[in-house]
């Protein structure tokens, strides 16, 4: 029921009102600023007319468009291939050691790509310990003398961030599978079919919008993908970006390949905002969750062998190769910058997570006090920053920030002071803004979820009760939400201290996250040397697997 | 004695006149008016959707009308968007129907929470009275989810009524608690409203809780009241064919769409009244008898229900065998000795009451 304000102290709700419309418009003002600096060379005199981009779309352009899209379509096609039938497995059969199984399918997750990427190029290498050993073995001299993969292309490029993103598809298929209700199968297998025919007739069109939302997931990440498309040397519309701005010095250009990926993105999300709408007829809730069949002794193997062999490619084999590197290396492993850039990311990324978490508790309960159209975009807007690929966000930040530098400066030396630097675009602040606008939309949707769960009768019951929207907020919601609010800040806090293409570009001369410290040395070729910056990387990432593990056998 | 002397000895606790309320251009509420005597307990009844639990948010302030007045206890708190008492200073108590319970805080937090004007130990003295009231005098320190559906209840009573509120509302009070438990519910609650003499409304769709537990009732049908009245009289004299229908009082009949119905009952009663209304026939007046001529009346169905027997009888609408038929209910204490199928005539041995239309 639709339950409208009446007073309560309004200077407060406008105070609150205006500030979140604020803070909206400047979660947007990347996406303006790409578009706005895009078409402004239409504006410009043709001889100032920077044509970076024209050479691109003269030459290479249409090569970066079909790699990254091939890029996106190899991965799906290996995380589906990783994913669905262990999904299936997890939800539907009950064997020996699947309480574990369903936890380490989603342990790959917290390696990222690139360093599966180097391990994997440094293993497969001509001079690695698995060509070496064959050609030992068979006694070859030469590369011409055999054929051996390629893993430095591709579909190389697709099978690591397949290994790495799976997961996502794999938690919410085995989700979607679990809370399948038994009367549907049934009903089924009363009215005949067989257990082949109910999976591809009721179970898997049933997990259709999962998938979709799981795939979109997927496509976005590897879409946005730069670490390890740059560690093989292919060029996509990420590291096109990159190089425009960083190596040709052309923003405009940069801005124009960023409004180019956004368009693919946004084509996404459509996608899967389509799918989305059928899951609220396909939403079968109440009834009694599924029955998990007993498996044979073979089929259980089968499956530990299968589910195993993607553990270890996607898990164990990176892992145990950093531990690896770190005894081999320890000297180098272990030294003061890595505890400098351990604690400064920790800084950045506790800021950025507090900050995230404040705006959507502010979002939020301002659309829960006011439930509205007006409210309600806010949220959704302070939400649309997760769907911006990393370095096309940091170039939208890039843009107005330099700018606004440009002016603070021009100003202060009017009235006769020293020039102050790039005090936005230059220092931490840009990076904090990255990481606030990208990873808003995690904080958004713990506390919404958070929302949801909590019955409006208790404001209205707290209302009754003679007490101010202020004491609904602070003794109602605030203690009732707590535990939302402290995933809400692990997660970006995660996702900063993961984050790199946006790093890369953002961060402060002279200033390393972990993340940013370890790609430099994986694309010197030397992780060798940052394995324990990666092991650091990959233990906070395990930080949300163990606590949804944990929350989960609870329930 | 009549409710009507009743009420006039009381003081007026709440006046509702004209109140409008539509959300997205669908009316919720429409020129809702009705008064409310102090120490008074008037059911809100209606089908679910009916706008009922709008009504209750309403007079609380939770929502707000585009129109209209309310006044509690003589002040306005509500008057055509020129006043608007927020919901917090209207000192009205409110029972939801999942309770809304605090679920962080203990019983004694819960109740607590509505009573920060005091200081500390009187606090904890109305704390104490309050769990009295409800005889649950132990689970201060206990939390909401330890508590059984029926404590919950009661819990909610008690955190309602401890900032001793001029009015109570009730949203579903009832409809979480089962049978026995109800009944005894129902009938300690109403013991303590009146003891306490505090003004009550409570929303239900059950007839039955409206009976046992209203002083008065009023029958709600898409926003608009359609019938207050003490509930022997809603039911047994509805003043409208929506009200007869949702009550189930009886069988409806119109002179000017069942001639023929109307014609197989011989009648004692004048039926010489304008075709724009319609006859209440209430099932327990109704006799059958076994008849050996087609009367046009089959029995078809009959029912056990404790107090007696329900029968489904089919009255043809015209003499031809495969006419349309409508259905009547009658009911008597023993069986009939007749069989399902059987030609039966009807009697009807009261005046039926009469409904305009």
């Amino acid at each position: 029921m639709n339950v409208k304000p009446n007073t309560g102290p309004r200077i407060a709700g406008l105070i609150l009102s205006a500030s979140s419309a604020i803070i909206c418009a400047v979660m947007l003002m990347p996406i303006i600023a790409l578009i706005f600096e895009s078409l402004s060379s239409f504006f410009i005199p043709a001889a100032e007319i920077d044509d970076t981009f024209s050479d691109l779309a003269d030459s290479v352009l249409s090569q970066y468009i079909l790699n990254s899209l091939t890029i996106v379509a190899g991965t799906l096609l290996f995380a589906c291939l990783f994913a669905i039938a262990p999904a299936w497995w997890c939800a539907r059969y009950e064997f020996v050691g699947r309480r574990y199984l369903q936890w380490m399918m989603v342990f790959p997750l917290a390696i990222p790509a690139y360093i599966s990427a180097y391990i994997y190029t440094d293993a497969l290498d001509y001079a690695g310990p698995i060509q070496s050993s064959l050609r030992q073995v068979f006694s070859w001299q030469s590369p011409h003398d055999y054929w051996f993969i390629d893993i430095r292309s591709r579909w190389g490029a697709s099978l690591m961030l397949g290994l790495a993103l799976f997961p996502y598809i794999f938690l919410l298929l085995r989700n979607t599978f679990e809370q399948g209700s038994q009367s549907l199968s049934q009903a089924a297998q009363l009215m005949g079919a067989s257990p082949r025919k109910i999976f591809w007739t009721i179970h898997l069109p049933l997990a259709r919008p999962a998938l979709a939302i799981g795939c979109t997931l997927v496509a976005m990440e590897s879409l946005a993908d730069y670490g390890t498309v740059q560690l093989f040397a292919i060029s996509t519309l990420t590291t096109a970006i990159y190089d425009s701005w960083l190596v040709y010095g052309s923003l405009a250009s940069a801005a124009k390949i960023s409004c180019l990926t956004l368009l693919f993105v946004i084509s996404l999300v459509a996608l899967e905002k389509n799918s989305r709408k059928k899951q609220q007829h396909f939403d079968s809730r109440g009834g009694k969750p599924n029955d998990k069949i007993k498996t044979s002794n073979a089929k259980t193997s089968f499956i530990w062998l299968f589910c195993g062999l993607v553990f270890c490619l996607g898990f164990l084999i990176p892992l145990i190769t950093l531990i690896g590197y770190c005894a081999d290396y320890w000297l180098e492993n272990i030294n003061g910058d890595i505890l400098r850039h351990s604690q400064s990311t920790f800084v950045l990324a506790t800021t950025a997570a507090f900050i995230a978490t404040l705006l959507a508790i502010l979002f939020n309960s301002q659309q829960r006090f006011m439930p509205g159209p007006k409210n309600q975009t806010k949220l959704s807007l302070s939400s649309l920053g997760y769907a911006i690929p990393g370095t096309v966000l940091a170039i939208g930040i890039l843009i107005p920030l330099g700018q606004l530098d440009i002016w603070i400066n021009h100003f202060i030396q009017w009235l006769g002071f020293e020039k102050v630097g790039l005090i936005f675009s230059g220092t931490s602040f840009a990076l904090i803004l990255a990481f606030v606008i990208r990873f808003s939309a995690i904080s958004n949707g713990s506390i919404q979820a958070a929302y949801k769960q909590m019955p409006t009768n208790l404001d209205a019951a707290s209302t009754t009760l003679k007490a101010s929207k202020f004491k609904t907020f602070s003794k109602i919601h605030l203690p009732i939400m707590r535990p939302a609010l402290i995933t809400a800040f692990l997660l970006v806090f995660i996702e900063c201290v993961k984050e790199l293409p946006a790093s890369l570009l953002l961060r402060p001369f002279d200033f390393e996250t972990l993340a940013t410290y370890v790609y430099q040395f994986a694309s010197d070729e030397q992780l060798e040397h940052a394995a324990s910056g990666a092991l650091l990387i990959i233990i906070v990432s395990l930080l949300p697997i163990l606590l949804l593990s944990r929350t989960q056998r609870m329930r | 004695m009549s409710i009507e002397n009743y009420s006039q000895t009381k003081a007026v606790a709440l006046e509702l006149f004209n109140v409008q309320l539509a959300i997205d251009d669908q009316t919720i509420l429409q020129a809702l008016s009705f008064d409310l005597a102090e120490g008074e307990i008037l059911c809100l009844l209606g089908p679910s959707g009916c706008g009922k639990t709008t009504a209750l948010k309403t007079i609380a302030g939770l929502a707000m009308p585009q129109q209209g007045q309310i006044n509690l206890f003589g002040d306005s708190v509500f008057s055509d968007n020129k006043i608007n008492l927020p919901a917090e200073q209207r000192a009205i108590g409110f029972i939801f129907q999942d309770y809304a319970l605090f679920p962080h805080m203990t019983v004694g937090q819960n109740i607590a929470y509505g009573l920060s004007s005091l200081a500390k130990q009187e606090k904890q003295q109305r704390i104490k009275e309050s769990l009295d009231l409800v005889e649950l005098p132990d689970l201060e320190h206990r939390y909401p989810h330890e508590l059984s559906g029926g404590q919950q209840q009661r819990i909610a009573v008690a955190r309602a009524l401890a900032p001793k509120p001029k009015l109570l509302l009730m949203d579903e009070p009832f409809s979480n608690i089962d049978g026995q438990v109800k009944r005894r519910m129902m009938a300690d609650l109403r013991r303590l409203l009146k003891e306490h003499n505090i003004s009550c409304i409570f929303v239900t769709h059950a007839k039955e809780e409206a009976f046992a537990f209203a002083d008065k009732t009023a029958v709600m049908i898409n926003g608009h009241i359609e019938q207050l009245d003490i509930p022997a009289k809603v039911f047994n004299q509805p003043n409208t064919v929506a009200v007869a229908e949702f009550m189930e009082s009886g069988n409806l009949a119109t002179l000017r769409h069942s001639q023929q119905v109307l014609d197989k009952i011989p009648h004692q009663w004048p039926r010489d009244s304008d075709n724009t209304g319609y006859w209440l026939f209430k099932p327990q007046y109704l006799t059958l008898s076994h008849s050996l001529q087609n009367t046009g009346i089959e029995l078809i169905d009959t029912t056990y229900i404790g107090r007696g027997y329900q029968h489904d009888i089919a009255i043809r609408l015209n003499n031809s065998n495969n006419a349309p038929t409508i259905i009547w209910k009658a009911e008597t204490e023993s069986p009939l000795d007749f069989a399902i199928g059987d030609n039966i005539a009807i009697e009807y041995i009261q005046q039926p009451h009469w409904l305009q239309e």
